[in-house]
């Protein structure tokens, strides 16, 4: 029989009761589960956000569903810029970086086999912002503040650059989320 | 029985756990082996294309780059580039391999737009690219070549001739194919 050179109780072998033998793997199993607990819980914790989709309407040439960034002069909504949400009070609501931009065809033509045609950049992320509702604006970089509008389903904010008018009108969940 | 029982669950748990919560351990990527271009070759003059725009300006390390003396002796590639952008960082490694493979013969410059300075030294540290880096603020030179977005690909010929444009970049086996046929490789 193998024997613990501590306790010269025996091992975890053949020789040892089956009671032992139990409680060694109920021990095992609790501790495996309190590891999963504390190692897969942080996004458990993420704060509340909101879908977002800003449409940045440069209607630039490019490869659908290539990865965009604005165009000269929008080239500071970019992948990677800082950006701030704020109410209208001017209190800081969140702050993030922009996703890379994805293409989306601008205009409702079929170009043939033109691999480069007319196209948005359009950024789907989570806003971090719980609570959906009017008089946020988002600022990006030093660049002037953008009014966000609400979206309904799902409820979530949209806003467009240079104007924003169309992207209150495309579905968040058209373009899913962000890349 | 039943404790192997217990045992078998409880091992279980715990590899699905490491399994669920953990990234496998990626074996490195052995490096490219470049091969280097001949130096003696002979560099075709595209006459029937147009000027390239042509400056002079220091790199991120303060040497002087002057485009004219580069295509004085041979092709030049133009990689615009920028630091968040995840195309031209997949790619930086081709384009340095390029550099390095006709280093006698082409030259590769990189030119970087409106960029935060301490992005641009993290960049530049992290990837090395082996070949002049300009950062280009006002965005002059990306003007003079219509780059509207990063990544944008210019092949120039000897005696600065523009040959082409890669609007949304290009791998760098293609510009390869257009170099070589340039120096007649």
């Amino acid at each position: 029989m193998l024997v613990t050179r501590a306790s010269g109780k025996p091992a975890l072998g053949h020789g040892a009761s089956p009671r032992l033998r139990r409680s060694w793997t109920t021990a095992v199993a609790v501790a495996a589960l309190a590891l999963g607990a504390v190692s897969c819980s942080a996004d458990e914790a993420a704060p509340a956000t909101s879908p977002m989709l800003l449409l940045i309407k440069d209607k630039s040439l490019r490869v659908p569903d290539s990865e965009c960034s604005g165009v000269i002069p929008l080239n500071y909504l970019h992948n990677g810029a800082d950006y701030r949400v704020k109410d209208s009070s001017g209190k800081v609501l969140g702050t993030g970086k922009l996703p890379p931009g994805k293409a989306i065809p601008a205009l409702d033509v079929d170009f043939g086999k033109a691999a480069r045609i007319p196209t948005f950049c359009s950024m789907s992320f989570q806003l971090p912002v719980g609570t959906v509702g009017d008089g946020l604006s988002l600022l990006i970089e030093d660049a002037a503040p953008i009014a966000l509008k609400v979206a309904t389903d799902p409820a979530g904010f949209t806003a467009s650059i240079p104007d924003n008018d169309d992207a209150a009108s495309i579905p968040l969940g058209d373009l899913g989320g962000g890349r | 029985m039943r404790s192997l029982g217990i045992r078998l669950a409880a091992a279980g748990l715990v590899l699905a756990l490491v399994a669920g919560c953990s990234s496998a351990d990626a074996v490195p990527p052995e490096p490219p082996v470049v091969v280097v271009a001949p130096s003696e070759v002979s560099a075709v003059v595209a006459t029937d294309a147009p000027e390239a725009p042509a400056f002079s300006t220091i790199d991120t390390e303060g040497r002087q780059v002057d485009l004219a003396d580069l295509w004085a002796t041979g092709p030049v590639v133009l990689v615009f580039f920028a630091t968040w952008c995840s195309v031209c960082v997949n790619r930086q490694s081709e384009f340095s391999n390029l550099a390095e493979r006709y280093g006698q013969v082409a030259k590769v410059v990189g030119i970087l737009g409106q960029e935060k300075v301490p992005e641009v030294q993290t960049y530049l540290a992290d990837h090395a690219p082996g070949f002049p880096v300009i950062l280009d603020e006002q965005l002059k030179i990306w003007r003079d070549y219509a780059v509207a977005e990063p990544p944008f690909v210019a092949l120039i010929s000897k005696d600065g001739h523009l040959v082409k444009g890669w609007p949304g970049g290009a791998e760098a086996s293609e510009v390869q194919a257009e170099l070589d046929q340039l120096l007649s490789l």
